[in-house]
């Protein structure tokens, strides 16, 4: 009988939770800090690397154009160079009732200025009054 | 008696299973849907061929011109003395911009000059530093 009782008891042993809901709790604070939601407005393409920069301004792109050698595309359809400034001057238009429109240029760290000019200069010709480059923010 | 029972009744314990699980449906779906790599832009003013651009052009302002990775050119538009190019390495521009703004506080513009080949990850960069330095309107001058 005596025997009986101590078994019943052993088994009752709970194990002590406090610890690891410490730290899921500060796993689930981290994780609530670290992160940046709803901050992306565009994808990055796989296979492009951002150039960084420490300083940068939250994004607010209405037309977003990947830059990939000589090679433009908008929402992923490939836009020759030739008929570049026309086809963001109808992007404009459908954006006029817009007080400012922007163009939000992607290109990988190591192009050269030369494959951005001719976008950089479409941009200003079909009208867009904000021409910005898209960046990796760097922590400090 | 009535001090047993009280004495019982202090003892209990909460059950921290459901907190525990909780959080873990919480890390799960922070985990799945947060995003760690922040993106954002720079923005550039048209630097040529508008009424602003002239404006800039006529009042203080720092024109740079990338020359290669590693190396600027650098002249103050309108600042008398500080007119001259000067060659720079892009370690040095911070120093120079503040040097420059210490003693005009009015400047405020800059133009960046990039060659055909220079790298974007240059121009970024050097953009990054002329914001950094407190210069308000960076404009970039096509080819």
């Amino acid at each position: 009988m005596a025997f009986k009782s101590k078994k019943n008891k052993n088994l009752s042993a709970g194990l002590t939770l406090t610890s690891l809901v410490d730290c899921f709790s500060i796993l689930i604070v981290y994780l609530l800090m670290a992160t940046a939601f709803g901050e992306n407005l565009f994808e990055i393409p796989e296979g492009m690397k951002l150039p960084r920069s420490e300083h940068s301004d939250q994004a607010s792109a209405d037309v977003v154009v990947q830059v990939r050698g000589y090679k433009y595309s908008i929402d992923g359809l490939e836009i020759p160079m030739s008929s570049l400034a026309r086809e963001l001057k109808n992007k404009a238009s459908l954006l006029s009732n817009k007080e400012s429109i922007s163009l939000v240029i992607q290109a990988d760290q190591t192009s050269e200025f030369s494959q951005l000019n001719p976008l950089v200069l479409a941009g200003m010709t079909a009208g867009f009054h904000k021409v910005q480059f898209a960046v990796l923010e760097e922590d400090l | 008696m009535f001090k047993t029972k009280k004495k019982k009744d202090m003892d209990f314990e909460i059950n921290l299973l459901p907190v525990i699980s909780v959080m873990a449906v919480c890390i799960c779906f922070l985990l799945l849907a947060s995003v760690f790599v922040k993106t954002g832009v720079l923005e550039t003013k048209q630097a040529l061929g508008t009424q602003a651009a002239t404006k800039a052009e006529n009042s203080l302002s720092l024109w740079v011109t990338i020359v290669s990775d590693t190396q600027l050119s650098i002249s103050a538009q309108g600042m008398g003395p500080d007119n001259r190019k000067r060659t720079i390495s892009l370690e040095q521009l911070k120093e120079h911009v503040e040097g420059l703004r210490a003693k005009n506080p009015n400047l405020s513009t800059a133009l960046i000059f990039p060659q055909d080949r220079t790298n974007y990850s240059t121009l970024i960069k050097t953009m990054s530093i002329l914001r950094k330095a407190q210069l308000r309107d960076v404009g970039l001058a096509p080819l």
